[in-house]
């Protein structure tokens, strides 16, 4: 429900994003390579400004491996140990990696906005 | 003497409560008069509360909603959602609510009956702060060392040891490269095993389960195996799990056998289960162990699609993985979302959680299924068992009894407070949902949850996991050969017969500590 609220809200109020690049150019799925404290600190400021500015973890090699991000809530647990919500009938939120021209570029998968990632360096998949 | 548990740590023990937390302090007097039995709609008192929130909801990026109201405008929101979407709703004594802090009047609305094994029916009423329930992370994403520990003894002498790694992590990185098995003796120079100090144990917590990253602790471990102790140093990082490990064939005189530890509903398991049942199709297996007796559960999707690739279409189709089923007070209508209560399919297709979305998932089409299960074994990892019992997979279950949580809720915010009230029970194809003390081996001793065929075994901790020596996986090989068990040593049910029976413990296994209690307290 909470992940719904925030697509579901950044659909209707669309975010400020780059401006899509050429839409002629091509597009591809695309993975980071070679991330730096730069690199990381861009992805961590777009994924922030597509969520509100939440402050969001991620890891040092996100979008290395993969050119999906998915991100959830923090995984909270019960005193044994259990996800609270192991029964989660919801999505995560997701964005997808795209190289497109030159530019390494964050889709959130929901809205389809963008966010072009400066001192990024990526290759398609 | 002070014993000292070791129960969940460290420092958050206020971001969640079972027992309250959050919310307002006294009933105060403002608000209808309470009338017993007589409820106004919860949208009546909905955000009014005791000490609003004011800006913006970084969640949504809308203004708050909250206006001034009262501790008792909390407590009648919370009475008349409670009689709204409570499960167990009937159950519920209607108590006047000027007499309460917002907190216990929360505890109170909740059933207070037990199930067979007289455990409470209600094990799962929680609250949290909003704030931190809000905070998000990427998918498997948190802070540790990639090493999870099985709490074996929880007072002095206490055991704890390594129950399993994740790869590319702190733990495994060398030197220090632990593995399952391996016991932790001291930290940061505190006797783990016995000291019995709150400085002692506050500095078990702080090295064991990191809140943050960049900390460096000290561990004195043993591992498994070997008569010597060496000392390891580990910085907490931000560490991706990995929920899908361990895939493997294993050769037997009567076909190949396969074999994955699959330990969270993560996301990012998709992909994984995807390789793995492709890995293990491609190797010709006959039969499947799946261990989940470290899998909590997670997205119920991702169940169901372990659920198709275990079965595969010929016994899934059209049929329902999971019912969601509501109080009779919502008998067709998803109470929350206002959709049409459909079932669950088992899903045939991936569904874009982590793999690319749409595209025909692997299957082995077993007829059986044998599944390696502990405490910790838990909600959707439940819904495996059960859905795929509701369409006649013979289920062999080996292992410990499993936490018993066919239930579910949506987490729902007022005035700060994020609620978890259980709202729904998961039902199979069969309409079977009623494993309130979890699924049990048949021969488990004492009282069991819902018993299915297999074989009551403790965790072994002396062997890896996927090794056809590790005492679960073994009993379940030898099953396999010839259907009889080892004696029941495996726990059950969770909470009251370990102490009674004098059964090897499985240990309590403790992940990332977000959002958690203490795991050592006095």
């Amino acid at each position: 429900m909470r992940l719904c609220a925030v697509v579901c809200a950044l659909a209707l109020a669309g975010c400020r994003s780059d401006p899509p690049p050429d839409a002629q150019t091509d597009e591809r799925p695309a993975r980071i390579v070679d991330p730096s404290p730069d690199s990381r600190a861009a992805l961590k400021a777009a994924v922030g400004a597509a969520l509100h500015g939440a402050d969001v973890t991620l890891a040092d090699d996100a979008l290395v491996g993969s050119s999906l991000l998915d991100i959830a809530p923090k995984l909270a647990r019960d005193a044994h140990g259990n996800p609270i919500m192991g029964r989660d009938l919801g999505r995560p939120i997701q964005f997808e990696l795209l190289r497109i021209g030159n530019a390494c570029v964050i889709e959130l998968r929901a809205t389809g906005e963008r966010w072009t990632l400066s001192h990024t360096q990526c290759v398609a998949e | 003497m002070t014993r000292s548990r070791i129960v969940p740590l460290v420092a958050v023990a206020t971001l969640i409560s079972a027992c309250g937390g959050g919310g307002s302090g006294g009933g105060g007097t403002s608000g209808p008069a309470w009338a017993a039995g007589v409820f106004q709609p919860a949208d009546d008192f909905v955000a009014q509360c005791a000490h609003p929130r004011s800006g913006t909801d970084p969640f949504t990026g809308d203004p708050y909603p909250d206006r001034k109201g009262s501790a008792l405008t909390e407590n009648n929101w919370l009475r008349s959602w409670s009689n709204d979407l409570y499960l167990w709703y009937s159950e519920i004594v209607d108590r006047n609510p000027a007499q309460y802090t917002t907190p216990n009047y929360f505890d109170l609305l909740k059933t207070t009956a037990t199930t067979a094994s007289g455990q409470p029916k209600d094990r799962f009423h929680f609250t949290m702060a909003t704030n931190d329930w809000e905070a998000l992370a990427q998918s498997g994403v948190a802070p540790g060392y990639g090493a999870t520990w099985a709490v074996i003894a929880s007072e002095p002498p206490r055991q704890v040891v390594v129950a399993y790694t994740d790869p590319n992590t702190p733990a495994t990185a060398a030197p220090v490269n632990l593995a399952r098995g391996a016991e932790v003796l001291e930290v940061d120079g505190v006797d783990l095993v016995n000291d019995n100090t709150q400085n002692g144990i506050d500095a078990l917590n702080e090295g064991l389960f990191p809140t943050q990253t960049g900390d460096a602790h000290t561990f004195t471990v043993q591992d498994a195996g070997s008569n010597t102790t060496r000392v390891v140093t580990m910085t907490s990082a931000d560490v991706t799990s990995t929920p899908v490990q361990n895939v493997k064939t294993i050769a037997t005189g009567s076909g190949a056998v396969g074999y994955m530890l699959f330990n969270d509903h993560l996301a990012t398991a998709e992909q994984e289960l995807i390789d793995a049942f492709t890995q293990l199709a491609n190797a010709g297996v006959t039969d499947l162990v799946l261990d989940i007796r470290y899998n909590g559960g997670g997205y119920l999707d991702i169940a169901s699609e372990v659920a198709f690739m275990i079965a595969g279409p010929a016994r899934t189709a059209g049929k329902t993985f999971e019912l969601t089923q509501f109080n009779s007070q919502h008998p067709s209508i998803d109470p929350v979302t206002g959709q049409t209560i459909v079932p669950l399919e088992f899903h045939s297709e991936s569904l874009g959680l982590s793999a690319p979305a749409g595209q025909a998932l692997p299957t082995l089409n077993l007829s059986r299924v044998y599944v390696l299960t502990g405490s910790g074994t838990c909600s959707a990892s439940e819904s495996i068992i059960n859905s795929l019992q509701g369409v006649d997979v013979d289920v062999i279950q080996v292992g410990s009894t499993t936490c018993g949580k066919p239930y579910g809720f949506y987490p729902q915010d007022n005035c700060g407070t994020t609620y978890f009230s259980i709202e729904f029970q998961g039902v199979n194809q069969k309409g079977f949902g009623n494993y309130p003390d979890g699924f049990s081996p048949a021969n488990t001793v004492g009282t069991a949850g819902a018993a299915v065929t297999g074989c009551s075994v403790a965790d072994d901790f002396a062997h890896p996991l996927g090794d056809p020596l590790e005492g679960r996986l073994a009993a379940a090989l030898a099953y396999r050969q010839a259907p009889a068990c080892p004696a029941p040593t495996g726990f059950a049910p969770p909470g009251r017969a370990a102490e009674t029976l004098a059964v090897p413990l499985d240990g309590v296994v403790h992940k990332s500590v977000w959002q958690q209690n203490r795991i050592m307290r006095r």
